[in-house]
């Protein structure tokens, strides 16, 4: 009897007209940042065939901070961002966007959704669309397949990608297949669909490449009053580029964080100056 | 007696003394015939006189022989000799020999359980069913006894246990001689496509250039066939691997770092090697014969002998397999190789001829094909289709093993080959190798990263290059006005055409045949067919080589829908049951022909049917990542798997012959003119209607999505887009194209087979598209419609021609006309809007 007792409360439980059955409950999509940090990377490992890309990392980001990562070549900075935006899987270690998403979970689509933009090191737009498209695809939107079938731009968005044109100075080509532009304006259309993701943490690797010194200005420009509302994390070789931008600065060592701090800070610190510079230190 | 012809006179002899006998006329003699009791009697009598021969093997073959039917005066002999022989076999087979006797008439209890004792384990057909005999007795038989039969029984069953092994080491051994005819196959191609990274459709033919070349030898020396194989093992490599630099240097360079490009021209050549063979050779299999040294068995023991053949080819491809990995470890070619395949721009700059290197690294992948196809030879017939039934498998071979990776390639030959002769006994050869098709696909989607190697994201990364290119000179005409002009015009002619056939009396010049309209219908449906690749191909860069699956199942739909309508007036007249379920001997109707004799659910099913297989292989391919030539492979193994699977009768599907004989839809004779107007009606209404709606989601955000899916997935998907819920999405509405162009095309052929499922047929729809101009809907349907035109003209004027111009378009459009028709019309119409200004440039430049 004891059985069936089990099996009718089991079922009342699961009919329990007070309750939303957890499988449908939506889930929880703000994320918390009621600790002041927006990112939280924790004992991350990973090794391509031996070699240890990520080694017991920890990384802490505030929520409106802009980070600098440096590092010399191999030493995690893009591996890290892949790891955060879901493109690899790391052997061990957590990855929290806030302290109540664990990104490991999620895969590139779902991360994004969530407001984690990425720039690549080498700019990729979609060369067979015209500006205004590429700015278009990157809107803040319902992604999935229906809604985009039917999606048709509102004059709130219309104007939002004019203003973002505007911002990265590509109004003259909106019109123009995006693979037919400079390297620089690829860089520039590449941030632009950052921003008309509204994304709250943007990772930017390498954003100066190939651009001229009025440019690089601009993007520091750019970068700098991003930050606040979003948190940026910005990985750069240009040390004069992150000298203009940087409040805190990250160096990355063989997989790990070697030092933490101002510019000012890290460049005196014994560690860096001993791995940057080598025996002259 | 015996008998001498002299000059036509019969003279008669004694046999025993040579003495004539004179006096014996034709009538008093009387010819003995032979029969199956004095063969017997005979063979008897002569393995009692071998018992005596002083050779020791043939002495156990008397005895052998003698095992059928002991009976007391044989065994007495038997008896006699065994003491003096020496030799141990033959002993042992003596020891047999009584001890069956021993136990059919023995008088103890004792001398019988001994006897079994005796035969206990042996493997001889004979001994066994002895052994059968007494284990089964009867308990009311006059010879029963408990105890001997128990032994019997025991005797018999490790018998039986030994013959399960050797019967396992038989099958073991089927599958290594199956995995090394696929080792032999695959390994030229573990050459060009794993290390070089060049899909080479054309591989096939190479194998089939090696065994058409033996058969060439055997003709030059017909004296030597015991030599001939010795010769034309040298003489096909070089055969094949000069053809294989020819198509290196004269085709796929060009080609570099666009693999489905390389795959399509590629294509195109092995259909000309193959039309060239059926010209020049015969379209016929030829005999090509074994030597003697490899023929025969090599015989273990009564239950296991391996044929003698095989085991040299197991052999000989081991050998190859170990030769070819001296030469890539330890010769400078070697070497090369290996730099160009890691580092082409570092090779090169390091003074490696890169372009040399790729001809020979070619060369001997072909010449090593050439080689495979002298050991095929002798154990498949040579024919010009040779090739092609190995390509599948040996791509297969190749990607389940690792690409780049030769000792992956030995591996998985041999376990494919294992498993799929393991598979057999218990599923039958098609659906053993069905299912390991399907294996395989699943592996591939299961580790799809570690097989693809670094080599995937050069040649992606590659493809977007070329993607830049094109796009940079592709015209962005604007779409929005280009529906309704297309729509207004094929709705114009069909009502036209079908006026000219209904109302313009025959004889006047301007009717219109039945058989055009029949036939312009059926090119409405392979332009809806053209239109679904393209959907998929054109804008969202997925090379889908089976599309013939999804038009294929529509139009089985709508066959068996037909069938059902045939009714009682079928041949054998069973009201439910179509004719070949009748014949195959079927009591009722299968499951899945429940409700197909609605035409609703009918057609619900022939866009049900494919779009849930198209999910499903969509879902299973596009999650884990199989991009590219891999999926190509896979799409095309997909349909080569149906092709299989509707051949078989049990399928129900009618095998080999399809679906025919229908007579009427919806209750409309289907002979009748104005039903085949309304058909063609509404193959153009169906056509006008996917194109408007193609064209609709293509200029939706949707479509957007989709072109930048083709032009860098990563940033789509990193832009927060489900990349692959869109590709599967728009694979199974381009399946559903599909299935609707298949749907509308049985009724009017009036046939649908298995045929339909040939890989070779989704291939050609692919060129249909690559020649109008892909990327661009109209340009699917102009190139279907052109190419099919020129098919029918050009088949009736030349039939054996139309393989070669179709091989030859392959190559042509790839090479020279990446963009097809529409591309070179836009670039022609660009040209002379800027003609002035362009010349002046021009001549400035050449002079």
């Amino acid at each position: 009897m004891s059985f069936l007792d089990d099996q009718t409360n089991a079922l009342r439980e699961f009919f329990r007209r007070d309750q939303v059955w957890p499988f449908l409950m939506p889930e929880e999509s703000r994320v918390d940042v009621s600790k002041q940090v927006i990112l939280y990377v924790e004992g991350l490992n990973l090794s391509f065939d031996g070699f240890k890309a990520l080694n017991e990392l920890n990384l802490y980001i505030n929520d409106g901070e802009l980070r600098c990562l440096i590092g010399a070549n191999g030493a995690g900075k893009t591996t890290l961002m892949d790891v955060i935006t879901g493109k690899t899987t790391p052997d061990s270690g957590t990855v929290y966007f806030g302290s109540n998403h664990n990104l490991l979970e999620r895969d590139e689509a779902d991360i994004a959704e969530l407001g984690i933009g990425r720039k690549f090191q080498k700019p990729t737009v979609f060369e067979a669309h015209t500006v205004f498209d590429n700015l278009e695809l990157s809107l803040k939107s319902n992604k999935g397949v229906l809604p985009t079938l039917f999606a048709a731009l509102t004059g709130a968005e219309r104007n939002r990608i004019d203003e973002v044109l505007e911002t990265i100075g590509l109004k003259e080509q909106r019109f123009m297949l995006a693979g037919a532009l400079s390297h620089g304006q690829k860089q520039w259309l590449e941030i632009g669909m950052l921003l008309m993701a509204e994304p709250r943490l943007l990772l930017v690797d390498e954003p100066v490449a190939g651009m001229t010194p009025q440019e690089t200005e601009r993007t520091a420009e750019l970068l700098t009053s991003l930050a606040g509302d979003h948190t940026v994390i910005v990985v750069e070789h240009d040390m004069e580029f992150v000298r203009s931008i940087a409040r805190t600065v990250t160096v990355l060592h063989q997989g790990a964080v070697l030092a933490e701090g101002s510019m000012d800070q890290i460049q005196n610190n014994k560690d860096v100056i001993e791995v940057y510079l080598g025996e002259e230190a | 007696m015996g008998v001498r012809e002299q000059d036509g006179e019969k003279t008669y002899h004694d046999v025993q003394t040579q003495q004539p006998l004179a006096d014996l006329g034709k009538r008093d003699v009387k010819k003995i015939r032979v029969n199956n009791r004095l063969r017997g009697f005979l063979r008897g009598v002569i393995a009692r006189i071998q018992l005596s021969s002083p050779d020791a093997a043939v002495r156990e073959d008397a005895v052998r022989s003698l095992l059928g039917d002991l009976d007391r005066a044989t065994v007495a002999q038997i008896q006699a000799v065994r003491q003096q022989e020496s030799d141990a076999a033959v002993q042992q087979v003596m020891d047999l020999a009584l001890a069956m006797y021993a136990l059919e008439s023995g008088e103890t209890q004792s001398e019988r359980l001994e006897a079994v004792a005796v035969l206990s384990g042996n493997l001889e057909d004979d001994v066994r069913n002895v052994l059968r005999l007494h284990a089964e007795m009867e308990t009311d038989h006059s010879r029963y006894d408990a105890k001997v039969t128990a032994a019997a029984k025991k005797a018999l069953k490790k018998i039986e246990g030994k013959i399960e092994f050797y019967g396992f080491v038989d099958q073991l051994f089927f599958g290594l001689s199956l995995g090394s005819v696929l080792l032999l196959a695959a390994i030229g191609l573990a050459i060009t496509f794993g290390v070089m990274g060049v899909i080479n459709m054309a591989h096939g033919e190479m194998i089939m250039l090696g065994a058409y070349t033996t058969y060439i030898i055997q003709m030059l020396m017909p004296n030597a066939i015991e030599y001939s194989l010795l010769l034309a093992i040298p003489a096909a490599f070089v055969v094949s691997g000069l053809m294989g630099i020819a198509i290196e240097r004269g085709v796929i360079r060009f080609l570099h770092g666009r693999p489905l490009e390389t795959l399509l021209a590629t294509f195109g050549i092995s259909l000309i090697l193959q039309q060239l063979v059926r010209t020049v050779i015969s379209p016929q299999n030829v005999p090509v014969s074994t030597p003697d040294w490899m023929s025969g068995t090599l015989d273990i023991n009564p239950v296991l002998s391996l044929t003698l053949n095989r085991l040299y080819i197991l052999a000989f491809a081991l050998l190859v397999f170990f030769a070819l990995m001296m030469i890539l470890k330890k010769t400078n070619l070697g070497l090369n190789v290996r730099a160009v395949s890691q580092n082409r721009a570092m090779a090169r700059a390091m003074g490696v001829r890169s372009d040399w290197v790729d001809a020979m690294t070619f060369g001997l992948g072909s010449g090593i094909a050439g080689i495979a196809g002298v050991a095929l030879s002798q154990l498949t017939n040579v024919g010009p289709n040779l090739g092609q039934s190995y390509i599948i498998d040996s791509f297969m071979v190749v990607v389940f093993g690792g690409v780049g990776n030769l000792w992956g390639t030995l591996v998985a030959a041999f376990s494919l080959g294992i498993a799929n002769k393991f598979l057999e006994p218990a599923t039958g050869a098609v659906l053993a190798s069905i299912l390991v098709l399907i294996f395989i696909i699943l592996f591939i989607q299961k580790h799809p990263t570690k097989r693809e190697g670094s080599r995937m994201s050069a040649s992606a990364k590659s493809s977007m290059l070329s993607n830049v290119f094109t796009s940079v000179f592709q015209n962005r005409g604007q779409p929005g006005g280009r529906v309704a002009p297309f729509v207004i015009i094929l709705l114009v002619m069909t009502v036209l055409a079908s006026a000219a056939n209904l109302l313009v009396p025959e004889g006047s010049a301007l009717h219109v045949s039945t058989y055009t309209i029949t036939l312009l219908g059926k090119y409405l449906c392979y332009a809806m067919l053209a239109l679904a690749v393209d959907v998929i191909w054109g804008y969202c860069g997925i090379l889908s080589l089976g599309h013939g699956v999804f038009f294929a199942l529509g139009g089985y739909a709508m066959g068996m829908y037909l069938m059902r309508q045939i009714g009682d007036r079928g041949v054998y007249g069973h009201p439910e049951l179509p004719d070949f379920m009748v014949f195959l001997d079927w009591q009722e109707l299968p499951w899945f022909w429940q409700g197909m004799d609605q035409f609703w659910f009918a057609m619900l099913m022939a866009v049900v049917v494919p779009g849930l297989l198209a999910y499903v292989f969509g879902w299973l391919a596009f999650r884990s990542r199989v991009t590219g030539v891999y999926l190509s492979i896979m799409t095309q193994a997909l349909t080569y798997a149906m092709m299989l699977a509707f051949f078989r009768n049990e399928m129900g599907f009618g095998g080999n012959n399809g679906l025919t004989d229908f007579k009427d839809i919806l209750g409309f004779d289907l002979q009748s003119d104005s039903t085949r107007i309304g058909l063609f009606l509404a193959t153009a209404l169906m056509l006008a209607l996917t194109f408007a709606t193609s064209h609709w989601i293509m200029r939706s955000r949707m479509g957007k999505v989709i072109v930048a899916i083709r032009d860098g997935e990563a940033r789509a998907r990193f832009l927060g887009y489900r990349t692959d819920a869109y590709k599967v999405w728009l694979f199974v509405y381009s399946a559903v194209i599909a299935a609707i162009a298949g749907a509308l095309y049985v009724p009017q052929v009036g046939i649908i087979n298995p045929g339909e499922f040939s890989p070779i047929n989704s291939i050609e729809v692919v060129i249909w598209v690559a020649v109008g101009g892909r990327g661009t809907l109209i340009g699917a349907i102009i190139g279907a419609l052109l190419v099919n035109y020129a098919k029918t003209r050009f088949t009736a004027i030349l039939p054996d021609g139309w393989l070669f111009m179709l091989g030859a378009m392959f190559v042509l459009v790839t090479l020279f006309l990446p963009r097809g028709l529409i591309g070179l019309y836009s670039q022609l119409r660009s040209r002379f809007a800027r003609s002035d200004a362009g010349a002046d440039v021009r001549t400035g430049a050449e002079t």
